[in-house]
């Protein structure tokens, strides 16, 4: 196998638009649509995820010679596994609450399917350096799609952001943005915006007369 | 993909694949263990400094807190008991004055167990506060019963008086129809979150009629010990018989608490407090 080591702007930016695990590839659904009711909650379950797949791909990344091709699903399981774990401790050193609030989520990282696709089809080809870009940039893009997803639904379900008030009391929030409905509704709506921006962005490139994206 | 690797190498040996997997476990062991060994005091200081936040809430003008273990043969300092027993707070103004109670209190609402703290003054019988613990109730509906300023009026003053025998609540807390609150034992539910109100009521009816017949009659031993402490604390190194022989057990455990590192003794209340957590779930569901 040829390993093409070459470390582009591509490598970095393909997680955050062309290959984004969240609008594009539409992996890792299950914390996406759960833990984003509200912006800090995004951020945070963003963060932890980018810290696994960071430690995870460049773990894998440097024992890629080493770990025979019989065993290395068990052996990408038991190194995220491990990180998953510390991220726990780490969040429960942090603050209790933020704990509560992320719930059985952190657990559940273990079972993201961007996590072990990252480790599975990149960082075992490649250089930990490169795999360390590509998972930076990979994560980057996740924990913007939480945060996508987290702001609109706070401000709409809740009238906050960061738990700032935004509007006066007048406000009547939107409960079902924060209900497991409004997840779909927000996650439904984003994907159609990103589906037509690169849709116009493609008839551009193609330069293609069709009037307006249909 | 796989198969084709597999093609190419067709004969990994054994030993191979079992030196890397103990290889890779022994890495993982080692980190778990390190940052378990680094985060555990900043865990259990965020758990205490959590618990102290809410006692102090629920208490109005407490500043100082001491645990103890409630069960059937008397009250003890938690911590060098490892008995069974219902763990409360009680929580002291400056000047070492009694001001409450505080204890855990738990039971199934609409999606989880609701938990929570509240406080009960001796001096009016009453609760004086709840602070939920943990909640996953519906967001805007059942989350009402933190935020809704006319539902924690409830438990300014909730009564929580004990019958002449002293063997249960003079008058169950029960949770009444929004808008019906007539009796200081009452609370008016929340329109629209009518069963998480009712598991905040459930609650602290269970946890009462279990702790307060344990409790009310030795409340004494809570403002006592306090006094008694003081005093041994001037003269430890001289055990006085005369004391002694007034509450010699009592006052043996109380001076080994206080010279016991602090840290053991929070670890075992974390522990105390855990087992409880877990029966009162158990017990709930």
């Amino acid at each position: 196998m040829k390993e093409n080591h070459e470390i582009t702007m591509d490598t970095f930016l393909a997680g955050l638009w062309k290959e984004n695990p969240v609008f594009v590839m539409l992996l890792g659904m299950c914390p996406v649509l759960a833990v984003t009711n509200s912006a800090i909650n995004a951020i945070a379950m963003g963060v932890a995820t980018t810290f696994v797949l960071l430690a995870s791909s460049t773990l894998v990344s440097l024992l890629r010679n080493a770990i025979p091709r019989q065993v290395r699903i068990a052996s990408y399981i038991v190194i995220i596994a491990t990180f998953v774990t510390i991220v726990d401790y780490l969040i429960q050193a942090i603050s209790l609450e933020l704990y509560n609030a992320l719930g059985a989520f952190i657990q559940l990282i273990v079972v993201n399917c961007m996590i072990l696709g990252r480790a599975e089809s990149y960082a075992s080809k490649t250089r930990p350096t490169k795999a360390i870009v590509n998972a930076l940039g990979m994560g980057g893009g996740f924990t913007i799609a939480l945060l996508c997803l987290g702001t609109v639904r706070e401000i709409l379900g809740n009238g906050t952001l960061f738990g700032i008030e935004l509007f006066g009391s007048q406000f009547q929030p939107w409960v079902v943005m924060v209900l497991p409905p409004g997840g779909f509704f927000v996650l439904g709506t984003w994907l159609l915006l990103f589906a037509w921006v690169r849709q116009r962005r493609e008839k551009t490139v193609l330069q293609a007369e069709a009037a307006g994206g249909n | 993909m796989s198969e084709t690797m597999q093609a190419t190498a067709p004969d990994t040996r054994s030993f191979a694949m079992i030196r890397t997997l103990g290889a890779i476990a022994l890495i993982s062991g080692l980190l778990v263990v390190l940052v378990f060994e680094w985060t555990k005091p900043l865990i259990e200081a965020n758990k205490r400094e959590l618990i102290e936040r809410a006692v102090f809430q629920v208490i109005p003008g407490a500043t100082q807190r001491r645990d103890f273990l409630v069960g059937e043969d008397g009250v003890k300092p938690a911590g060098e008991t490892r008995g069974n027993g219902i763990i409360i707070y009680a929580a002291y103004d400056d000047a070492g004055a009694l001001k409450g109670i505080a204890a855990e209190a738990a039971a199934q609402g609409y999606q989880d167990v609701i938990r929570l703290l509240y406080g009960y003054s001796p001096e009016c019988q009453c609760i004086t506060g709840i602070r939920v613990l943990k909640l996953s109730e519906t967001p805007g509906l059942g989350d009402k019963i933190i935020t809704d300023a006319a539902f924690v009026a409830n438990f300014n003053a909730l009564e929580a008086r004990l019958n002449d025998s002293m063997s249960a609540l003079a008058n169950a807390i029960v949770t009444v129809k929004h808008g019906s609150k007539q009796n200081p034992w009452e609370i008016d539910a929340i329109s629209g979150a009518t069963i998480s109100s009712k598991a905040v009521g459930k609650a602290l009816n269970d946890s009462t009629q279990r702790l307060l017949p344990l409790l009310v009659p030795r409340i004494e031993e809570l403002k006592k010990t306090e006094t008694q402490r003081t005093q041994w604390d001037a003269k430890e190194m001289q055990v006085n018989t005369n004391d002694a022989s007034i509450n010699f057990t009592e006052a043996h455990s109380d001076v080994a608490a206080s010279n016991e590192p602090t840290y053991i003794r929070q670890q075992q209340t974390l522990c105390v407090f855990a087992s409880f957590a877990l029966k009162d779930f158990r017990r709930v569901t």
